[in-house]
């Protein structure tokens, strides 16, 4: 069991890591209830092995490292695809999630700014997309057109609301 | 779809359609360039964080797991009722591909549904156990209660009261709970977690700015009239704590939602606190039609076991 000092060691690294490792396991765990499952397991391990902890190494690293773990372990059918490619490849991933995820942390709050300034039908193809969770040949199915013409549409999409945000973060941001 | 094109091939990845031939020519691609690995997880991740937008634009944040295709636990009162009796109630958390036999015990919570007499709640932070108090709020009779006929109604952001006169940025209301009566049952060792879990409504008939509801638990060593005096500047000196928000933009009156928030219950605390909150994202904040009920505590023991069951 920690002594007092390292639970509230234990506590100040999880608050800023824990929104990291969400993201980092629902990119990889389809299914919504098994990647909170994993959630929690690797919140449970990082506490149960805090004393094995290298405070000179990053907190992010190593409690992705033990996520990673997680998501092996569970069943290949709750995975996505990325999986089914090879334990190096998912490290050198969780390696570039462990650089890129904490700068990318203050998207999120531009993205909704973003969203608001789409176009009807492009917001329409979002939400069928992000919200009701549809793939493009299922919207294809819904709205008409081709899976390959919905695929261009989101692309496009993405590249639009990439670009708003980068201005929204931009040195001054602007309404553009 | 083209196999060559990386766009999409990430595009498939990300919807859950990437064939065969596709896996192959990703991870090819992936292979080829480091930058590629990166760029690809910087993808995965933008789509990640548009869906959270989404979701938090639409009052449904990622991070409760409020999606349609998650099943949601609608417990009866009777079944509350005939868990407390029965003081103990063993479950399976089939959710989980690692099924591990679990103990789920309820533990009693101070009129947890807001029935017990109408009117404002005392007000600041509660210095006992068992007492609602906080910002300003009231127990209001509704007929659209989650559970029983009373509710809490949030009324007024109340400063921080390290800081009175400071700015009024949430409506925070707390109750206190004894855990040293369950210190035997702890010491039986395996993983012990705490859980509060809340329903929440947004009654504001129209889409407008958003409000966050939260469900929060901090533990603590010491006794609660000494914690007290020094709240919330004594939150770093929490021995654990478990928190879950979500986000409304009003428009669904009728609809409750539940947060549920976990901690790891370290051996030597000795109380927890219960925090519910409501907090309106546009200044100046005016909070009107948020409400709460049916707060339950209950702790979640896994006994240890040499070996875990896993269920396919």
């Amino acid at each position: 069991m920690l002594n007092d000092r390292e639970q509230e060691q234990f506590l100040r690294h999880w608050t800023t890591a824990q929104p990291v490792v969400a993201n980092y396991i629902h990119s990889l765990v389809r299914d919504h209830a098994a990647a909170q499952d994993a959630i929690q397991e690797t919140a449970m391990v990082l506490f149960r092995r805090f004393p094995e902890y290298d405070v000179t190494r990053p907190f992010l690293a190593w409690a992705l490292g033990v996520a990673r773990f997680q998501v092996l372990g569970l069943r290949r059918d709750l995975v996505r695809d990325l999986l089914t490619f090879d334990e190096d490849l998912l490290e050198r991933f969780t390696r570039s999630w462990a650089e890129i995820a904490p700068e990318a942390s203050d998207r999120e709050a531009a993205l909704q700014i973003c969203l608001g300034r789409l176009g009807t039908h492009a917001r329409r193809l979002v939400r069928l997309r992000y919200f009701d969770d549809l793939n493009a040949a299922q919207i294809a199915g819904r709205e008409g057109g081709t899976e390959a013409s919905v695929r261009m549409a989101l692309r496009r999409i993405r590249e639009r609301l990439r670009g708003c945000v980068e201005r929204e973060l931009g040195p001054s941001g602007s309404d553009a | 779809m083209n196999a060559d094109d990386p766009e999409e091939l990430i595009e498939s990845y990300l919807d859950d359609t990437l064939s065969v031939a596709g896996r192959e020519a990703l991870r090819a691609w992936l292979r080829s360039d480091p930058a590629h690995l990166k760029r690809f997880a910087d993808e995965v991740l933008f789509a990640r964080q548009t869906r959270a937008a989404v979701l938090a634009s639409a009052g449904r944040s990622a991070a409760t797991g409020w999606d349609k295709a998650v099943p949601r636990r609608h417990w009866l009162p009777w079944r509350s009722l005939a868990a407390a009796a029965a003081g103990l109630a063993v479950g399976l958390f089939c959710a989980s591909p690692r099924a591990v036999a679990t103990l789920s015990r309820l533990i009693e919570l101070a009129d947890g549904g807001f029935e017990q007499g109408e009117g404002p709640i005392p007000a600041g932070f509660p210095r006992r156990i068992s007492v609602w108090s906080g910002d300003e709020a009231e127990v209001v009779a509704s007929p659209d209660a989650a559970e029983g006929r009373r509710v809490l109604q949030f009324l007024r952001a109340g400063p921080d009261l390290s800081a009175p006169g400071g700015q009024a940025i949430s409506c925070d209301v707390f109750q206190w709970i004894d855990l040293r009566p369950l210190r035997r049952q702890l010491a039986e060792g395996g993983d012990a977690v705490l859980q509060v879990s809340a329903r929440f409504r947004d009654a504001r008939e129209a889409p407008q700015g958003s409000v966050t509801f939260t469900c929060q638990v901090f533990l603590f060593r010491g006794a609660p009239e000494v914690l007290a005096g020094r709240w919330p500047g004594n939150l770093g000196e929490a021995v654990a704590s478990g928190s879950m928000s979500g986000d409304f933009p009003g428009g669904s009156p009728r609809r409750w939602e539940e947060l549920t928030a976990r901690c790891l219950i370290p051996s030597q605390a000795d109380f927890a606190v219960v925090q519910v909150a409501a907090r309106a994202n546009l200044r100046p904040a005016s909070l009107e039609g948020l409400f709460v009920d049916d707060v339950r505590l209950s702790l979640k023991t896994q006994p240890v076991l040499p070996v875990r069951v896993a269920r396919y």
